[in-house]
C-alpha cells in the first residue's frame, strides 16, 4: 500500500509504455507547429482528465471492476505516464492529423472509423504486452467507446477553437 | 441508512442545480480559455484526490452503490468544478491580499464541507482521513488554480501580441 506504488517487475509493459512515450513524443516535437499553445494546451488537458474520469468510473468506481492497468489494482507510476502522457499525446496527433486532413463531410466519418481502429489496434497490443488485464471486459467494447471518444474528442476541438477566437475577441476588447 | 442516503441524492442534486444556477446568472470575468483549462485542472485534481487514497491507500472508501456513485461523479466532474469557477471569479473580483486569502479559506472550507457531507450521507468514508488533509489539499488546488488562470491569461496575452 503505497502513495503511488512502483512496478513489482520491470517487464514488458512497462518497455511498452516507455517506448510509446518516446516515439510519441518524437512524434510531436518533429511535426511543425499547428495550433498556437493555448489550443494545445487545451487539447491536452481534456485528454488526460478526460481518460482519468471514464477510467476510474470504469475501471474503480462503479461496482464493476472491468480491467485493471500494469501490475496491480492499485494507481502506479506508468498509469499516470498513461494517464499524463500517452492519452495527451494521442488525443493531440489525433487531431493534428484532422487537421491536416480538413476532414469535411463523409470524410470525418471515414476519419472516425479509421482512428477508432488504430486506437483499437494500439489498444490490442497494449494488452499482450500486459498494459491492461481485462476482468470482463472486451476489446469491442473499446473500438465502440474509441468510435464515441474520437467524435468527442473533434467536438470538443471544434468548441477549444471557439473558446479561443472568444477569449481573444474578449481580451481585445478589453484591452482597448 | 437508505433514507439518509436518498435525503443525500436530494441534497446534492439541490447543490449542483444551485451552483449550476449561480455560475450561469453572474457575468463573467474570466475567459472561456482560463474557464476551460481551469476546470480540467480541477478535474483532474479532483480525481487523483479521490483515486490515491481509494484504490492505493484505502484511506477514503466508496459504499459501491451506483446512484451514490453517479451522484459524487456528478459532483467531481461539474459541480466542484463550478464552485471552483465561482471561487476564481470571485478573486478576480476582490481587491487586497488580506480579501483574497479570506476567499481561499472560505474555499477550503466549503470544499472540505462538502467532502464530509458525503461522507455524512455514507457515499465515501473517510476512514484514515484527518480534515487538515482536506484542508491542505483544498489550499494546494485554490492556489494551483490561481496560478494556472494567471499563466493562461499571460499566454493569451502573448498570443495577441504575436498576431
Amino acid at each position: 500500500m503505497n502513495f503511488l506504488t512502483v512496478p513489482v517487475v520491470f517487464g514488458e509493459n512497462e518497455w511498452f509504455i516507455l517506448i510509446s512515450i518516446f516515439v510519441f513524443a518524437i512524434l510531436w516535437m518533429r511535426l511543425p507547429k499547428r495550433f498556437p499553445t493555448s489550443v494545445t494546451l487545451l487539447i491536452v488537458l481534456f485528454n488526460s482528465a478526460f481518460a482519468k474520469a471514464t477510467d476510474y468510473t470504469i475501471a474503480a468506481s462503479l461496482p464493476y471492476d472491468l480491467y485493471d492497468y500494469n501490475d496491480t489494482k492499485y494507481l502506479d507510476l506508468f498509469d499516470e505516464g498513461l494517464h499524463f502522457l500517452i492519452y495527451p499525446l494521442c488525443g493531440y496527433l489525433e487531431i493534428y492529423w484532422y487537421d491536416v486532413w480538413r476532414a469535411r463531410g463523409f470524410s470525418v466519418v471515414l476519419f472516425v472509423l479509421l482512428m477508432a481502429a488504430l486506437a483499437t489496434s494500439y489498444e490490442w497490443i497494449s494488452v499482450m504486452a500486459g498494459v491492461f488485464t481485462y476482468k470482463g471486459w472486451k476489446i469491442w467494447y473499446s473500438a465502440l467507446c474509441y468510435v464515441a471518444i474520437v467524435v468527442i474528442d473533434l467536438y470538443v476541438y471544434q468548441k477549444i477553437l471557439q473558446w479561443q477566437a472568444k477569449s481573444r475577441e474578449q481580451l481585445k476588447s478589453r484591452t482597448l | 441508512m437508505k433514507a439518509l442516503g436518498m435525503t443525500g441524492v436530494l441534497v446534492s442534486v439541490l447543490y449542483s442545480v444551485a451552483v449550476i444556477g449561480w455560475y450561469r446568472r453572474i457575468p463573467k470575468r474570466m475567459l472561456p480559455v482560463e474557464i476551460a483549462a481551469c476546470w480540467l485542472v480541477t478535474l483532474i485534481f479532483l480525481h487523483d484526490l479521490l483515486i490515491i487514497p481509494n484504490v492505493n491507500l484505502k484511506w477514503i472508501t466508496t459504499d459501491k452503490v451506483v446512484l451514490h456513485e453517479l451522484v459524487t461523479a456528478f459532483e467531481r466532474l461539474v459541480s466542484n468544478c463550478l464552485l471552483s469557477l465561482l471561487y476564481l471569479e470571485g478573486q478576480m473580483r476582490v481587491n487586497g491580499r488580506l480579501l483574497q486569502l479570506l476567499l481561499l479559506l472560505i474555499y477550503m472550507g466549503g470544499m472540505t464541507f462538502l467532502d464530509y457531507l458525503d461522507d455524512w450521507f455514507g457515499f465515501v468514508k473517510h476512514v484514515h482521513w484527518s480534515v487538515w488533509w482536506s484542508l491542505l489539499a483544498y489550499l494546494g488546488l485554490g492556489s494551483l488554480l490561481v496560478g494556472v488562470r494567471l499563466a493562461v491569461r499571460r499566454l493569451l496575452l502573448r498570443e495577441a501580441r504575436e498576431l
